[in-house]
């Protein structure tokens, strides 16, 4: 028996418990060599960490349970507003208790959400949601003398503790940023197999038969509305703690759909999609824009062709993988283990 | 086991049951049969929670079944097949299973005995083993209905709703559904409501019957005398 094996059989939740401990080990050297290469890019990576998990809350609740929300983004302002509120208060309290308190609130402001989505379906429930993006930053402006309109609150920086004061602001942002995200991705991965996983894709399936098979829908719907609330609480804080700013300009319905987008481009309903849409998500814009300047067009064309050509990065990718990177990897595994069986059986 | 009273359905001003009443013993298959709209598949749909009556008493086990929402019904042990057998397509056959099995079932031992549910359908139906990490829509129309009767099994109902599960099943297969539910009928003790279209197979299993037209009850009684009343068969089933 292999190690690998010998882990497996204590248990599921343990094995994906030390590869996400791997994970964060293997991603935090690289981004440690990475910052006195380009210091940006380990910027950009912290944006990353935030960006999916939200997107994977997200690809649980619409992959997953099959609820479309278009709403994410502004479940991700009421994670960092409560953030930016807590260390007004607390100014030094302890990241780790912040992010649980952005969890919370998130989490309950997603039980009143998702108890009204539970009675909507499909382009009804994806307008309900859309108004929630578009109108919940108007209440940051609306009570301005909490929330500071359109200025938003500031959040201070996050500091290395002196032992570690070497490092670099944005490396350190970044490993605080990876811890997060690999316990989401660890946690939502063990959910998946469990009951809740199975009766999600149920509902997805067939609301009346899993009601036949003695599946509480509304209830588990809900369920999956507040999990996936309250990763994009987390996601919110974290971005709070990234930008220093919680404002409503941070929060616009783009961010919604750049979530959306994300999690199918990578592959809707898988969790390692919503890392690649993610990365997408993030880097993408950057190397469009760069492309952009390179071509040296005139002015008007310019300013209007990164998001043209964004669209089309979308469609062509989506063209050549129909189920998101995650499902062209995996097609490319499984053409791979085919041609091998095949030498195999030549010889 | 069951007790209908006066049921009234309407589909927004259509009557589909008139005064239904129909009482379903603790054991043993109680078949409904009729023509195209006759109101069966209805009859079946109100009871398992998924269609609201307008009036009318439904009681299973002495408390009234009115206004409780299908899967508080399902826990109460009623487990409905619907037509095509409701299995959810993208699962796999042992999901199916594992989505109706009770958290944990403590075992008269102390023991919890959940797994062994799913084990006693795969012995039961050999070609649903084969296909066992298969997903469902993968599965033929008459391993769809031995999946579906499976997941009644698993649920440990003690009444089994069954529409139409004859449909569209090559006579090989209906042969052998039938047969299982006659003989899980006898040895656990589990009462069947059947509806069918092929009222000769169904009443071949059946130990009593009823015979509905237009929502209205025609006639109920035993089986066997259902099956030779001539008059009856020539009027309402065709033959």
């Amino acid at each position: 028996m292999t190690v690998l094996e010998r882990i497996q059989s204590r248990g599921t939740l343990l094995t994906h418990g030390l590869l996400g401990v791997l994970f964060i080990v293997a991603v935090g050297v690289v981004i440690w060599l990475l910052d006195s290469v380009n210091g940006f890019i380990v910027y950009q990576l912290s944006s990353v960490t935030y960006i999916a998990i939200a997107a994977a809350g997200l690809t649980v609740l619409t992959g997953q349970n099959g609820q479309l929300s278009l709403g994410h983004g502004a479940l991700m302002a009421i994670g960092a507003y409560t953030t930016a509120l807590v260390l007004k208060t607390f100014t030094d309290l302890n990241p780790a208790i912040v992010m649980v308190a952005s969890i919370l609130v998130t989490a309950v402001a997603s039980i009143v959400v998702g108890a009204a989505a539970a009675r909507l379906r499909g382009p009804y429930l994806a307008g309900a949601t859309l108004g929630l993006a578009v109108g919940l930053p108007g209440v940051a402006i609306r009570f301005s003398s909490v929330f500071h309109g359109d200025q938003g609150l500031t959040v201070p920086a996050l500091s290395s503790p002196d032992a570690l004061s070497d490092v670099p602001a944005e490396v350190w942002l970044a490993w605080v940023g990876l811890i997060p995200a690999a316990v989401t991705f660890v946690l939502l991965a063990n959910l998946l197999k469990t009951r809740y996983g199975r009766d999600f894709r149920a509902i997805r399936e067939d609301e009346v038969a899993s009601a036949l098979h003695g599946i509480r829908v509304s209830r588990t719907q809900v369920i999956a509305f507040v999990l996936s609330g309250a990763c994009a609480g987390l996601a919110g804080s974290l971005m709070a703690y990234t930008s220093n700013l919680a404002a409503p300009g941070s929060f616009p319905l783009t961010l919604s759909l750049q979530l959306l987008a994300a999690i199918v481009i990578g592959g809707l309903g898988t969790l390692p999609g919503a890392v690649w849409g993610s990365l997408v998500i993030v880097f993408a814009p950057d190397w469009i824009g760069t492309l952009n300047d390179a071509m040296k067009l005139p002015s008007n064309v310019r300013d209007e062709l990164p998001l043209a050509l964004f669209g089309v990065v979308f469609i062509v990718a989506m063209l050549a993988f129909p189920y998101g990177i995650q499902g062209g990897l995996r097609r490319l595994i499984a053409w791979r283990a085919g041609r091998r069986r095949a030498a195999a059986a030549q010889a | 086991m069951l007790e209908v009273e006066d049921l009234r359905v309407t589909y927004g001003g259509v009557t589909a049951l008139d005064g239904i009443k129909l009482s379903v013993p603790d054991k043993g298959i109680t078949a409904v049969l009729g023509p195209n709209g006759a109101g069966k598949s209805t009859l079946l749909k109100t009871i398992a929670g998924l269609v609201k009556p307008d009036a009318g008493r439904i009681s299973f086990r002495g408390a009234s079944l009115l206004g409780v929402a299908p899967e508080a019904i399902v826990r109460r042990g009623i487990s409905m097949v619907p037509e095509g057998g409701g299995v959810i397509r993208e699962l796999t056959v042992d999901e199916n299973l594992r989505v109706v099995q009770p958290k944990k079932r403590q075992g008269p031992d102390g023991k919890s005995a959940g797994k062994s549910g799913i084990d006693e359908v795969m012995e039961l139906f050999p070609p649903l083993a084969a296909r066992r990490h298969n997903a469902a829509h993968s599965l033929s129309g008459g391993e769809r209905q031995m999946l579906a009767v499976g997941r009644a099994l698993v649920s440990r109902a003690d009444l089994l709703l069954l529409d139409e599960p004859s449909l569209g099943l090559a006579p090989k297969f209906v042969t052998l559904i039938m047969q299982t539910v006659r003989k899980l009928c006898v040895e656990r003790n589990i009462s069947v409501l059947l509806v069918e279209q092929n009222a000769r197979s169904a009443l071949s299993i059946a130990d009593q019957a009823m015979l509905l037209s237009a929502g209205r009850t025609i006639a109920a009684r035993a089986a066997g005398d259902l099956a030779k009343n001539e008059e009856l068969w020539h009027a309402y089933l065709g033959y």
